[in-house]
Parts: structure tokens; C-alpha cells; sequence
């Protein structure tokens, strides 16, 4: 049988003034990608548009939308953003969180590279500062992803150091 | 601001070394199917993962539902920890069924252009002394339209047999095209 879950890049964000880490020239010869992040930001108060993923550099003509389940250990909901251009949202903990926390988030983007369907994907989250969710997401184009973006909601937000990103890459036989 | 930039392909080799395997795929055609059967299943994995993306074939809807070994008998259960986005659900029901459920609560696999995505794994599935869990995160966001959900499933199958055949359907229509289900095997160094 084929192994595979493969490896294709990884990042550790270094310093306190990084707002945007870059997956780009993403091959397109795997059927699935996983991006595993580790990720806390510097904003003062954690809400819910945090860290958004973008796909392609996309963000105009309002092709992103989620839905997602969260539990904070008192209470539980359920949400959904529609006709965004500004990509999925993570919310990982701030400042006002216990030192040392960060959120792990494995997002699972399906069937990536095909160029006749929309892309897809779920994810699942979970910190001990917060709360914990998972989300199903749609990006409404047919084109293939080659590069993902994760940002930070504004210009004075940042990726605390220490924060990590691996992209894997699953092909099936 | 500073932006942190990675090549893609800048790194190299297998995370699990050899022990996440491509078993089998299967991609639906024009005209759809009604199931994707995995069979012949190798019991020298540790774990079963199944990775799909799902379209229907009409605006009919139906749960996704999966059997093990050709079981049509009342041996499955299952539960559900699910939003639409608006409602956070907990649900089991209380009679045990003839499938196991991966998908569908309030909305079902209803469409033919959104993709219906999920992982399922099923752990120690050639263990002869045990029952056979499934665990399946799954989600169908369609921008607002007929609901968007979001599911995470837990499901037994209550044999000890090992499993060696997995059916995966849809309970009121078939397929669509361009579903493609994919097996793969987790073995433990």
C-alpha cells in the first residue's frame, strides 16, 4: 500500500511582529491537506474574527462561509458567518488568556486540487483558555487551493512567538 | 507588517513513516451511484481512516449512514454532538438501528453543488474481543442556504468480528458525481 501524509512545509513564527503566515506553491498531486496550527495572538481580549484563513489570496466576491459548534465549559452554541471575503475564522486565545496556552486547530480542506467542485472542509479546535468547536466551512470556487494564508484580524494584532503551522499533504491510491 | 512566507515543498519525507497507508478509492461518475463499498479489507492496520467528500444526486435528502461486514441487523448506535448555526445539539437515539450514522440531524445530504466532507475513524476494527467504535467529524456548509451543519458523531457497531467490508450510503438518495471516499490504514509501530 502507498504511504502517505506527507510533510510539505511547516513554520514557527519567531519575534512579535508577525500577522500573516503563507503557504504558498502548494503542489497539487495530494487529494487532502491537513494544516495543523498552534496559534495564539496578542490582541487584548479573545472575539470571534481573531485569525482568518484565506485560500488562493482570495478576498473579494464574498466566496467563504462556515458553520461552526463551540462549548466553553459553561455554555454552547452554534454560529455561521456567510458571504465573507475574509476566510475562516479561528479563535485562539489572547492576551488576557493563562500564559502558555495555545489553541490547536487541525483543519482538514478536502479534495484541494480538483478544479470542477467547490473546496470543502471541517476542522476542530480546542484550548484551555476558552472554549472548544468545530466548524464545516466552503470556499465557492472551482479553482485548485495552491496557497493558504492566516492572518491576523488587523495590523496591530499578532502572532504571539512560538505559534506553529505544519501543512500535510494526504493523497489517496 | 512583517509577513512570515514558507515555499511550499521545502520539506520533505513521511511524517508516520510507512504507517499511514493509501488502501483503496473510489470516485462516483456521472449518473451517481447508490453506495461505496470497501471490501476485502486488509486486518494488518492498527486503525481504518475514511476521508470523503459527498454529493448528492437531487434536492432529496437522506442521513449518511455506513454498515460493517454486510450487518443489516439492529447492531449499531449512535450519537451526535451537532450545530446548524443557530442550535448546539446533543442526540442518541434510544433504539439501537441497522446502520451507523455519520451525517444529519437537522438537514441531510440535500444538494448536488456543496460538498459534504468528513473524517471518520474506526479504531481497533480487526480486534476480535471488542466492539467496533466509529468516530466521524463531519459538515456541510452551504452558505446559509437549507442550513449549514457541522457535526461530530460517535457510533458503535456491536460485533466483535473484525471488519473486513465497510458500506457507506446515503439513506434517501444515491451518490452523486464527484463523491470520492478514500481508505486508508493506520498501523502502530
Amino acid at each position: 500500500m502507498p504511504s502517505t501524509y506527507t510533510p510539505i512545509a511547516s513554520s514557527t513564527v519567531s519575534g512579535s511582529s508577525t500577522t500573516t503566515v503563507t503557504f504558498s506553491g502548494i503542489p497539487s498531486t495530494y487529494t487532502d491537506l491537513v494544516l495543523v496550527s498552534r496559534l495564539r495572538v496578542t490582541k487584548t481580549a479573545v472575539s470571534n474574527d481573531d485569525v482568518l484563513v484565506t485560500l488562493n489570496g482570495v478576498n473579494t466576491g464574498n466566496l467563504y462561509s462556515a458553520t461552526f459548534l463551540y462549548g466553553t465549559g459553561s455554555a454552547n452554541g452554534s454560529g455561521r458567518t456567510t458571504n465573507t471575503n475574509t476566510g475562516f475564522w479561528l479563535f485562539p486565545p489572547a492576551a488576557n488568556a493563562t500564559a502558555g496556552i495555545f489553541e490547536i486547530n487541525i483543519l482538514n480542506l478536502m479534495n484541494y486540487a480538483n478544479t470542477t467542485t467547490f473546496k470543502a472542509g471541517v476542522s476542530n479546535s480546542g484550548s484551555m483558555s476558552d472554549s472548544t468547536a468545530i466548524r464545516s466551512m466552503v470556499y465557492r470556487s472551482n479553482a485548485a487551493i495552491s496557497s493558504i494564508a492566516l492572518g491576523t484580524s488587523s495590523g496591530t494584532v499578532y502572532f504571539v512567538e512560538g505559534s506553529s503551522f505544519s501543512l500535510y499533504g494526504i493523497k489517496a491510491a | 507588517m512583517p509577513i512570515l512566507g514558507v515555499i511550499a515543498s521545502s520539506i520533505s519525507g513521511n511524517l508516520y513513516s510507512a504507517s499511514y497507508d493509501s488502501i483503496a478509492t473510489t470516485t462516483v461518475g456521472a449518473g451517481g451511484v447508490s453506495n461505496i463499498t470497501f471490501s476485502s479489507i486488509p486486518s494488518t492496520y492498527t486503525h481504518l481512516q475514511i476521508r470523503g467528500t459527498t454529493f448528492g444526486t437531487a434536492a432529496a435528502s437522506g442521513s449518511m449512514l455506513y454498515q460493517m461486514n454486510n450487518d443489516t441487523g439492529s447492531n449499531y448506535r449512535s450519537h451526535l454532538l451537532g450545530g446548524n448555526g443557530s442550535v448546539a445539539t446533543g442526540y442518541g437515539n434510544p433504539s439501537a438501528e441497522t446502520s451507523g450514522r455519520f451525517y444529519g440531524y437537522y438537514d441531510n445530504l440535500s444538494n448536488t453543488s456543496f460538498p459534504l466532507v468528513f473524517v471518520m475513524d474506526i479504531l481497533d476494527y480487526s480486534n476480535a474481543n471488542k466492539y467496533k467504535t466509529v468516530r466521524t467529524l463531519s459538515g456541510m456548509d452551504k452558505n446559509g442556504a437549507n442550513y449549514g451543519e457541522v457535526f461530530l458523531y460517535s457510533s458503535v457497531w456491536m460485533s466483535t468480528s473484525a471488519v473486513s467490508t465497510i458500506k457507506l450510503f446515503c439513506g434517501g438518495q444515491n451518490l452523486g458525481q464527484y463523491t470520492q471516499f478514500a481508505l486508508y490504514g493506520i498501523k502502530v509501530a
